[in-house]
């Protein structure tokens, strides 16, 4: 190996926090084949600027510039390439963010590299590269050989840990590119409408039932949506009696969805709503009756009044969040 | 315009995928039903709407097994025109940055004003095909699209990220993968998979796109289990401890704060 | 003293008829032969002679209502009756009013008898009019449609009646004929040539089809869809998009529509204000088929008009569960169900124009041989304490228990399941399942036009149980039932197949079965649309329940054929209901019983009871008769 390269995301001028895992695995790396760690940054704010200056980084390339002040894949996978190039990488680390996953293939493909998307894990000693990321829905670990010269990884968030902080000066080095060909542009940014379900893949889903006996009690189921940045569903019982739009339905005769993780409360978790939701990576429920199907079903189930644990339960994640 | 709509077979998502002991990397594939990856489709519809409306060809380009030509066959069946097809070994087992560039190779005989792909292949959870071929092709690219509205000489996108909405704007010729919720792809019913089967589907060699097998760029060298799913747990009792286990359960195990 | 110009009048006025008759009648003869060959074999003459008896001339169906059954059984009675003496006024205008049939002549006994019989009918067959048009004009019966046409016939018969006697009368009186007595015989003689020319133009055509409908119809009944041949590569049309894919039978059924209604009346999507109303359809598709007479008689030339979306819109066929109440109804045993299924047909088949909801369905079928889609694996996780016998390992087992979907991946039905074969194991049944090699059994995707998908279901199910030399079927769900008994045979699978409550009547009169949860109270019973209705099995059910110790039931005024349908049929179960719900409406009837337990057979039922149930709030209790034992 000759040297790592990680792209840093920053967003308002700081550090993403997968970017800080993405760091942190490029130092675990970086001492176990004993090569040099570089990083390459845009639009850095002084905060981020300071961060990276402790984190014992050989070089640090800064990109600005009116190109790349909002992120363009031909513009930023250049200036990657380019900084790779003065750094004499050969492995190059970015988060499996939206933007490292829109990045990654091309720069991959522009540097003829092997790649290796959403990692979960790396194989810091084996040669050659070796990581493991998941396939057929999570399914299966593969196993993965990166065998040519070149290596792009992007890492899975919320698996590998932040940097550390390290003493050592860092190199810092602007860069600049002329005449980057960019075609395809960002032309306005809209923040995500909160709540609504999207049929375009939610994260986190918080869904009501019967249970929640009325159009208030989705108050409840609303809030807590809110503090998780949750889309709110609904099971057929609670469209039927009219306390939510039939948009949020989620079911056989609903929408179809697989969010990261589904909260239902006070839903029953009978077949019907299960085909609409079963694929979900992580399910709770909250559910007064502990003999509710979804009970079964669930990764974790809250035997409760909804209306008790529910606020209570938001209390607590946004505290956890804040901190 | 015409427009080049880049298709994969894949198993089916409830499909029980074990590791075959005879050939470390791939998966055992009796009992198997496969599929038109789940994506493409969205692709495809797509394809076939803007061709109804602005004429041109809407052409389906795969890299596959022999089993492949039935996936083939049913996105022939939502409408596309006709299909180019590799299925030589040594693309069907590249990786994917390889893969890329032969579809790219082919692709470019059609000389497509876009190029559409699904924004994920749910067999190895790779989505950089879109993105790859984009540089290949020399390009733009967008990804995961939600809306995709043709304005002449460009694309314009609705494309979501976490916490917002972009709207990006893209010069055509662009690969733009297609998300879940573009639109509804068409059920291919009876009349249209007769009249599928007489579309053609024409196979390419590596060597009349001018390529060569080259050395892997990474390959699998094993598939495991992952660790066994916990089982689920359940907690009764007072609230305030259970919120407490459940939180910690939250942050720990499903990673989501 | 007979008059020479009522024979000139009635002698021109007979041709003219006969001409006009005659013409209407060939051209629909000839509409008939240009509509395509009826795919049933005209076969089992016995049965249809027993159903000409009973339904035709018994007016067996008719009398589901009584008095609008009693009001035409006696105006059609009175018609025949009537024939006889029709043609002696005809007789009397040529030859004299001493004219009288051989046999018949005033003075002998039979004479006389006759002559008091039909006096007797022209008064009843006038009380019945008057009381029809009592029933359409101030009663105003929802379900009869008051067109002129209606109106025209009703008069004319009560015109025939009131002539007939007025001139009786006048001849008794007189001896000879005054001007009222000539006027009343004319008014007779030309208005039975009147009605006769207008014939086989109207509505009333089903005093000369319904003979022949009601001989012909399919015996394979709505339980027994019928088979596309898909396989013919010629063939580019499915179902019946236009009027050019009806049969003759088709055909036939429409044009004897009397548009009474009573299949409305039937309907439970009617009765729950869905716009599906089976008149209206079969009406609709009439009109169509008189509009392309033309084009059809001149070599179905040009482009037909196509029936669905405008003719019959797709919100009407949807909302159909094949329930087959329609078809209980109608007095001429028009085929509703299947008219509906062949629109499905070229819907799916055609146009791909069906409720998005069943997208998912169809591809979850064809992925995974199930319509939720899931893994074959969850047909068996749940019942791994049960350990059950694989049929393909326990082949000498006695009986293949087909399970089918719901009762396999349905929390529910599950629970079914379980008390179903704790009951089969200890009265020593021998049993097999299929495990993860069970596939749906098509039912669903036939049902909802897919019909592609639910023959290759089929196809396949008959080949796996060819290879495990499957010869008797048990099942628990009447769907499953219906389509392994009636339909699989066309497929080449033919076996015993029998559903578990008929099975478990059978133990218990054996005693190999003691009932032992018993129920205190109330129960009543709903019976399965597809056990009941169309396959005529009622009996198991209260004989099981009378053996429940402490169990009284209560049935309900629709039970038995006169069953309302819970609504998850046809393929319902898979389709968003909206407006008021079908199993609401079922679920306010079987409370209104006083029962506080309902006894199903079906898992659908099942399912969609509760729901109606827990929706509405109500107490009381759904249960499988496998539960109840």
């Amino acid at each position: 190996m000759a040297g790592i390269l990680v792209w840093v995301e920053t967003f308002n001028g700081e550090l993403r926090k997968a970017s800080r895992e993405a760091l942190g695995a490029g130092q675990k790396f970086a001492d176990h084949q004993k090569v040099s760690l570089d990083a390459v940054v845009f639009n850095a704010g002084p905060a981020a600027l300071a961060e990276l200056g402790s984190m014992g980084l050989r070089k640090l390339f800064t990109v600005s510039g009116e190109s790349f002040a909002k992120y363009s894949s031909e513009g930023y996978c250049a200036a990657v390439a380019e900084a790779g190039l003065k750094s004499g990488a050969d492995v190059y680390l970015a988060c499996a963010s939206s933007l490292g996953r829109d990045l990654t293939g091309r720069l991959a493909a522009k540097l003829d590299a092997a790649l290796a998307t959403d990692v979960t894990e790396i194989l810091w000693d084996k040669t050659p590269l070796s990581v493991r990321r998941p396939v057929y829905s999570g399914k299966l670990l593969a196993q993965t050989e990166l065998l040519a010269s070149c290596k792009v990884l992007s890492l899975r968030p919320n698996v590998f840990a932040p940097a550390q902080t390290r003493t050592g000066a860092v190199e810092t080095v602007a860069l600049t590119l002329a005449d980057v060909k960019i075609r395809a542009q960002v032309q306005k940014a809209v923040a995500a409408a909160q709540g609504v379900l999207d049929v375009t893949e939610a994260e986190i889903i918080v869904s009501g039932g019967r249970g929640v006996g009325g159009p208030d009690g989705f108050k409840v189921i609303e809030g807590l949506a809110h503090t998780l940045n949750a889309a709110v569903g609904a099971s057929r019982a609670a469209v039927d009696a009219g306390w939510i739009p039939y948009a949020h339905q989620v079911g056989q005769t609903g929408k179809v969805v697989s969010p990261v993780l589904y909260i239902a409360c006070g839903i029953s978790g009978a077949i019907q709503h299960f085909a609409g939701m079963g694929s979900s990576k992580f399910i709770v429920a909250v559910n007064i009756d502990k003999e509710a199907p979804i009970m079964a079903k669930a990764d974790f189930a809250i035997v409760g009044d909804l209306f008790k644990v529910v606020p209570v339960l938001q209390q607590e994640l946004a505290k956890a969040r804040a901190k | 315009m015409n427009i080049a709509v880049i298709l994969k077979q894949v198993p089916d998502t409830e499909a029980v995928v074990k590791p075959d002991p005879a050939k470390p990397g791939a998966i055992l594939e009796t009992d198997i039903k496969f599929i038109l990856n789940t994506y493409d489709e969205y692709a495809v519809e797509e394809a076939v709407r803007i061709v109804e409306k602005t004429g041109g060809e809407a052409v389906g380009v795969c890299i596959g097994p022999e089993r492949a030509e039935a996936a083939i066959r049913s996105a022939l069946a939502m409408g596309l025109s006709r299909a180019l097809w590799v299925s030589e070994p040594d693309a069907v087992s590249a990786d994917v940055i390889t893969q890329a560039k032969v579809l790219a190779a082919a692709i470019k005989t059609l000389s497509p004003g876009l190029v559409l792909c699904g924004r994920e292949m749910i067999d190895t959870q790779e989505d950089a095909i879109a993105s790859a071929a984009a540089q290949f092709l020399d390009m733009p690219q967008v990804l995961n699209a939600a809306k995709i509205t043709i304005d002449g000489e460009k694309a314009v996108v609705l494309r979501e990220v976490e916490s917002a909405s972009l709207e990006i704007e893209a010069k055509l010729p662009a690969v733009i993968s297609c998300g879940k919720g573009l639109n509804e792809p068409r059920y291919p019913n009876l009349m249209s998979i007769k009249k599928a089967k007489n579309k053609e589907i024409k196979k390419l060699t590596l060597a009349e796109l001018g390529l060569q097998a080259g050395p892997a760029k990474a390959r699998i060298a094993a598939l495991e289990a992952p660790a066994p799913r916990a089982k689920g747990v359940r907690v009764e009792g007072e609230v305030a401890s259970m919120v407490a286990q459940g939180v910690d359960w939250l942050m720990k195990v499903a990673k989501v704060v | 003293m007979q008059n020479p110009l009522d024979a000139v009048i009635v002698g021109l006025a007979i041709p003219v008829s006969l001409a006009v008759f005659g013409r209407a009648a060939w051209r629909k003869l000839r509409l008939m032969k240009a509509l395509a060959p009826s795919p049933d074999p005209i076969a089992e003459h016995p049965q249809r002679i027993r159903e000409l008896i009973t339904i035709f001339l018994g007016q067996r169906k008719l009398f589901q209502e009584f008095t609008p059954g009693l009001m035409h059984a006696v105006i059609f009675w009175g018609f025949c009756t009537l024939l006889l003496r029709a043609l002696t006024l005809f007789g009397m205008v040529f030859f004299g009013f001493d004219f009288h049939l051989p046999g018949l002549a005033p003075g002998t006994l039979l004479g006389e008898c006759y002559g008091f019989v039909k006096s007797a009918a022209n008064a009843a067959v006038c009380v019945m009019v008057l009381l029809a048009l009592w029933r359409r004009y101030v009663q105003r019966v929802p379900r009869l449609k008051n067109t002129g046409e209606a109106l025209f016939v009703l008069l004319m018969i009560l015109n025939l009646m009131l002539s007939d006697m007025v001139f009786e009368a006048c001849l008794r009186s007189e001896g000879s004929l005054s001007l009222l007595g000539h006027a009343a015989l004319l008014d007779h003689c030309l208005g039975i040539l009147v009605f006769l020319a207008y014939l086989p133009s109207g509505k009333h055509m089903h005093v000369l089809s319904s003979v022949f409908n009601v001989y012909l119809r399919p015996l394979r009944r709505s339980g027994r869809l019928l088979k596309l041949d898909l396989a013919d590569e010629k063939i580019e049309v499915f179902g019946t998009p236009h009027v050019d894919e009806l049969s003759w039978k088709d055909g036939l059924d429409l044009y004897t529509c009397t548009e009474c209604g009573r299949c409305n009346e039937a309907c439970p999507a009617q009765a729950t204000g869905k716009k599906l109303a089976p008149r209206e359809i079969i009406t609709a598709q009439k009109l169509c088929l008189t509009r392309e007479s033309g084009r059809l008689l001149d070599g179905k030339a040009g482009k037909p008009e196509e029936i669905m979306p405008e003719q019959v819109t797709p919100e009407e066929i949807w909302a159909c569960t094949t329930c087959q109440a329609c078809e209980q109804a109608c007095p001429v045993n028009i085929a509703h169900v299947q008219r509906i299924n062949s629109l499905r047909r070229s819907e799916t088949l055609m146009a791909s124009r069906f409720p998005s909801e069943l997208k998912r369905v169809f591809k979850g079928l064809e992925t995974n041989a199930n319509p939720w889609g899931l893994a074959a694996s969850g047909r068996t996780d749940w019942a791994k304490d049960l350990e059950l016998p694989l049929f393909k390992d326990k082949k000498d087992a006695e009986y293949l228990l087909y399970l089918g979907c719901a009762a396999s991946f349905d929390d529910r039905a599950r629970k079914v399941s379980r008390s179903l074969i704790a009951l089969l194991k200890k009265a020593g049944v021998s049993f097999a399942v299929l495990g993860e090699q069970e596939r749906c059994c098509g039912e669903t995707a036939r049902r909802l036009g897919e019909e592609a998908l639910g023959q290759s279901l089929a196809e396949e199910n008959v080949k796996l149980f060819g290879e495990l030399g499957v010869k008797k079927i048990l099942t628990s769900c009447p769907h499953c039932f219906n389509t392994l008994k009636n339909e699989y045979p066309d497929f080449g699978g033919n076996y015993e197949v029998i559903h578990h409550t008929q099975l478990l009547q059978e133990l218990v009169a054996q005693g190999r079965l003691k009932p032992a949860v018993g129920v205190a109270g109330k129960l009543t019973i709903h019976d399965s649309c597809y056990l009941g209705r169309v396959n005529g099995v009622y009996a198991p059910a209260r004989d099981l329940l009378s053996a429940v110790p402490g169990a009284q039931l209560s049935e309900s005024p629709r039970s038995h054929d006169k069953g309302f349908c819970c609504g998850a049929g046809g393929g319902r179960f898979w389709l968003e209901e909206h407006g008021s719900r079908i199993n609401h409406e079922r679920v306010k009837q079987l409370c209104d019983t006083g029962a506080g337990v309902v006894a199903t057979s079906c898992p659908y039922c099942l399912t969609m009871l509760e729901n109606g149930a827990k929706d509405l709030g109500r107490e009381v209790q759904i249960k499988d008769l496998a539960e109840l034992l």
